[in-house]
């Protein structure tokens, strides 16, 4: 949580510096979807008015828009460049993280329902027909009815369902919360900071804030702050924010490769995966069929 | 206009291409499996209709009549409506593609980019409104937005950065404005290269279900005029 007096401060500085840069602001939210103008306009409003109240409250709830306006100097021409970069850019804790995901679970879904169509729909009457035939199943087949009579048995795979779900989801914030684009971000937050000449303290527990973690102390550095980042504060303000980008663009490096290979080794699982699952359920209602007609032939 | 701000544009122009290109190919990409998976279930069902697939008849008549009425002739039948209905989907799916192309045309947001590298250059380069106008034309071609920067349709930002009288300051915004553009295109090519595999998956698993449906269909009756038959109306063949 960030301390109110150091948040004033920090609002009251930008109102003061960067009132002229209103209308680009408005233009931008113009240009965003609706979902995501809210930050956007609410800065705008606490500019125009020069409110420094409803610019902290705004600043509490959207920290990632506000850094630019806290660590660039009055008349810098790169403000509107790290706006656009805050408003277009990728987002830290991803709304779009889920989108490698679509693929996988896609062939989940279509699997499951699949699936559950044969196990709702046509195992029940195989069931009855080796039942009234006295049929010898083979192993297989046997294990295909069991699972489709634990697909009927609708609350026990359900309940399954949830806790992947819970499971997953616990395991995407984990990952999100210590993954390397938080890394990147809180890095990034942190050049611009350290460069505009906040003092060092105060920059890390801002980027920190800014991307929703709690404030690390450089003396014992861990995820977010890197110990590459923690030796480049060391320089000067304007040495140490170009070595902090460039430790910032390792981290996005990361991130763009973690995604695309998490993306396909997920892809390809699911896609193995599902074709066992229902290449073998279809083998099980099969075999026996066929042996029905080869003994009817 | 000078050799660097000449360069600035032509990249623009190149990166505008490229990303036209890689539209093509993702969806070339999405696109070919289902029109695969189609093409074969199309191929199954011609090949059912029309090389006497093993009559069901000559398979269901020793279980007696009632399960030769049930079943003969019934696969060969149900595979008409789930072609159509694969079908229709097709065409909604194909429909749906060719009015978001139509419809929205200009939302890529590249074009917008291209416009405001072009005339950053140009106000880099220290030349007029009206020339920068002249060269934007002359750059996007058919692409360039309407009144760009002077006129109520331009888009809101490029508008600003292009209203600031300085040139460098006005050079500087408008970079950064294309810039804002560019993130927004990629943002969008980000979700297309993800969500289009997945359209084109459950496309092609819908053609797929329906396939599966008119097959086991018929057999699930056949089944069940088995298990329900009288008991003197099949000898003891299965045993």
């Amino acid at each position: 949580m960030m301390p109110d007096a150091l948040l004033h401060r920090h609002v009251s500085a930008a109102v003061a510096r960067h009132g002229g840069i209103v209308p680009a602001i408005r233009a931008i939210a113009a240009e965003l979807a609706p979902r995501e103008r809210r930050p956007w306009v609410a800065i705008a409003d606490a500019l125009a008015r020069g409110d420094v109240a409803a610019g902290a409250t705004a600043a509490a709830a959207d920290p990632a828009c506000w850094m630019p306006l806290f660590s660039t100097p009055a008349g810098d021409p790169r403000l509107l460049g790290r706006i656009v970069a805050a408003a277009a850019g990728p987002p830290v804790a991803t709304p779009r993280g889920w989108l490698p995901l679509v693929v996988p679970l896609t062939l989940v879904a279509l699997a499951f329902g699949l699936l559950g169509a044969l196990a709702f729909g046509f195992t029940p009457l195989l069931e009855e027909v080796f039942t009234e035939l006295n049929m010898e199943l083979p192993p297989l087949t046997q294990r295909m009815l069991g699972t489709a009579a634990f697909i009927r048995g609708i609350w026990k795979p359900l309940l399954l369902g949830v806790g992947l779900v819970i499971a997953g989801w616990g395991l995407t914030c984990w990952w999100i919360r210590r993954g390397p684009a938080v890394a990147a971000a809180y890095t990034r937050h942190l050049a611009r900071l350290v460069e505009s000449g906040v003092p060092q303290d105060e920059a890390v527990e801002l980027a920190a804030w800014a991307v929703g973690v709690p404030p690390v102390s450089p003396a014992r550095p861990r995820r977010p702050l890197s110990h590459a980042a923690v030796a480049a504060l060391a320089h000067e303000p304007a040495v140490a924010g170009g070595l902090l980008d460039a430790v910032a663009e390792c981290h996005a490096l990361r991130v763009a490769g973690t995604s695309f290979a998490a993306g396909s080794l997920w892809s390809t699982l699911a896609f193995g995966v599902v074709l066992l699952t229902v290449g073998l359920y279809l083998i099980g209602i099969l075999l026996p069929l066929i042996n029905l007609i080869r003994q009817f032939s | 206009m000078d050799t660097t701000s000449r360069i600035d544009c032509a990249v623009a122009v190149a990166r505008v291409a490229a990303a036209d290109c890689q539209d093509r190919w993702q969806t070339r990409a999405a696109v070919a499996y289902p029109a695969f998976v189609c093409l074969l279930a199309g191929l199954g069902m011609w090949w059912l209709g029309t090389s006497g697939f093993p009559q069901e008849g000559a398979i269901v008549s020793p279980m007696g009549a009632v399960a030769a009425d049930r079943g003969n002739g019934r696969m060969l039948r149900s595979v008409g409506w789930p072609a159509a209905s694969g079908g229709a989907a097709l065409m909604a799916a194909a429909a749906a593609w060719w009015l978001s192309r139509r419809t929205r045309p200009r939302q890529s947001g590249r074009h917008e980019a291209l416009a405001c590298e072009v005339r950053a250059a140009a106000a880099a380069a220290g030349l007029s409104a009206a020339d920068e106008e002249r060269i934007v034309r002359a750059v996007c071609g058919s692409h360039a937005p309407r009144h760009h920067g002077h006129g109520s349709a331009a888009p809101p930002l490029a508008a600003v950065a292009a209203s600031l009288p300085d040139p460098r300051e006005r050079a500087e915004a408008l970079r950064a404005t294309a810039d804002f553009y560019w993130l927004l295109d990629d943002r969008r090519r980000q979700r297309r290269q993800w969500l289009l595999p997945a359209c084109g998956i459950v496309t092609a698993g819908f053609v797929v279900l329906l396939y599966g449906i008119a097959m086991f269909g018929p057999l699930a009756d056949f089944m069940h005029a088995i298990a329900t038959r009288p008991p003197n109306a099949s000898g003891s063949a299965a045993r």
